[in-house]
């Protein structure tokens, strides 16, 4: 069980990036993180992972996250955590040599799968192969929760729909997802559980179950939780319009 | 050998060919110092002395041999040759972390903690460190050829204090706190 307890990150000079977000994430669950651009997902998921320094509690089955136990999480995100200079053989060999639980036949599938290349420079692949890539690292990893923060931008939809059928079919019960991304109806599919983050705060957290039987779907719920005003744009149009005549 | 090197360098970065810069920095340096001691040592006896026969120096009576230290002035920039190097090669393996992508989130979660410092400045601490050994023994071999060369009579008295003085000097410029 990955635990957050009141986390909270501030930049100097700046509002709360993340405001005293509390969550428990169990093991085998697919966790979609929503939220505007700026509501503070990154922030978070680099707070869980000790890439920011922030106030409160992250503890992982109790413990609380060091170097002990950061090898059951990783990232991918559409930064890119990866090697540009290295080939995909030389990445399997450094995740081989420092993280023991390693998955090095899964990778090789996924690589087989995606028909990527295993001596070619990381560097030189497209937008969309270096995303498949990262996504296969953190995947490999061997980590119990896979941190994924916008893992597919730049790559198209069909790419992204073979993507969620790999993911669920290769996932072991163990292993958690925490997804953050804008599409959220192409991942409403394969979330167990949404929350959704406002300004740095958690403002709705909610299982797809629970949805299904109150009979929303994710949109629905994203855009009741936001108060959003389905008639903004009509507004707005109409002002604008009246401006010009 | 070679994986120890590795070990020490970004994972992208050919190890020999940086240890081969270090050494370049450490190894050239050295002996172009030594060089210089020397020359810079000869033109001082060539000052102090007379030669006998065409072939053997004499210190003129009543005249001492220039100070150790002073004769050592045209080689301190050179011992800054490997720090520098160090401080280069530091800057550009952390660059390299940010380049292209984002490896340091990876560096940084790795379960070894050092990893990450160890492939930024492993080599150059290892260069700095060779270079203070390399000082020390430019210094010896300096001295030693002062020595070989000037007759204890025409030794000035207090050279070591005279000479850490001007290390001290070196290191904190600003104060001058020469003997």
């Amino acid at each position: 069980m990955l635990t957050l307890t009141n986390i909270t990150k501030s930049y100097p000079g700046k509002k709360n990036a993340v405001e005293n977000v509390s969550l428990s994430i169990p093991r085998g669950e697919i966790v979609g993180l929503f939220g505007e651009n700026g509501a503070g997902k990154t922030t978070l998921m680099k707070c869980i992972l000790g890439l920011h320094r922030y106030q409160g509690e992250i503890t992982l089955d109790g413990q609380p996250l060091d170097r002990r136990n950061i090898e059951k999480l990783s990232f991918a995100t559409s930064e890119h955590t990866f090697f540009p200079a290295l080939t995909a053989r030389d990445h399997r060999e450094f995740y081989a040599d420092h993280f023991p639980a390693f998955r090095g036949k899964r990778f090789d599938a996924l690589m087989e799968f995606f028909e990527l290349p295993t001596n070619k420079k990381i560097g030189s692949f497209s937008t969309g192969q270096k995303n498949q890539f990262e996504v296969i690292l953190a995947l490999c990893q061997g980590a119990d929760y896979i941190l994924m923060d916008e893992p597919f931008a730049g790559n198209d939809v069909f790419n992204r729909e073979d993507f969620y059928k790999v993911l669920l079919g290769i996932l072991e019960p163990e292993e958690t997802i925490l997804l953050s991304t804008h599409l959220l109806e192409e991942v409403s599919a394969f979330i167990g559980r949404a929350i959704l983050l406002h300004k740095g705060k958690v403002v709705a957290d909610k299982s797809m179950l629970d949805l299904e039987e109150e009979g929303k779907d994710l949109m629905t719920f994203v855009k009741e939780a936001y108060r959003y005003k389905a008639d903004r744009v009509l507004q707005a149009l109409d002002k604008l319009t009246e401006t010009e005549e | 050998m070679k994986r120890r090197i590795a070990a020490l360098v970004p994972p992208w970065t050919d190890g020999l060919a940086h240890l081969q810069i270090c050494l370049a920095a450490l190894i050239g340096p050295s002996l172009i110092s030594l060089w210089v001691y020397y020359t810079e040592l000869i033109e001082t006896l060539n000052i102090v002395c007379i030669w006998k026969d065409a072939s053997q120096r004499v210190f003129l009576p009543g005249i001492m041999m220039h100070d150790f230290y002073t004769l050592l002035d045209g080689i301190w920039p050179l011992f800054w040759v490997p720090i520098l190097t160090a401080v280069i090669l530091a800057v550009v393996n952390r660059h390299g972390f940010h380049q292209g992508s984002k490896a340091v989130y990876l560096m940084r979660r790795l379960p070894d903690r050092w990893e990450y410092a160890r492939r930024c400045l492993g080599l150059p601490l290892l260069t700095i460190l060779l270079g203070m050994v390399l000082t020390v023994l430019v210094l010896l071999a300096c001295w030693g050829l002062y020595t070989h060369f000037t007759p204890d009579y025409a030794i000035p008295p207090d050279q070591w204090k005279k000479f850490w003085a001007g290390i001290f000097h070196i290191v904190v410029p600003f104060l001058d706190w020469r003997y």
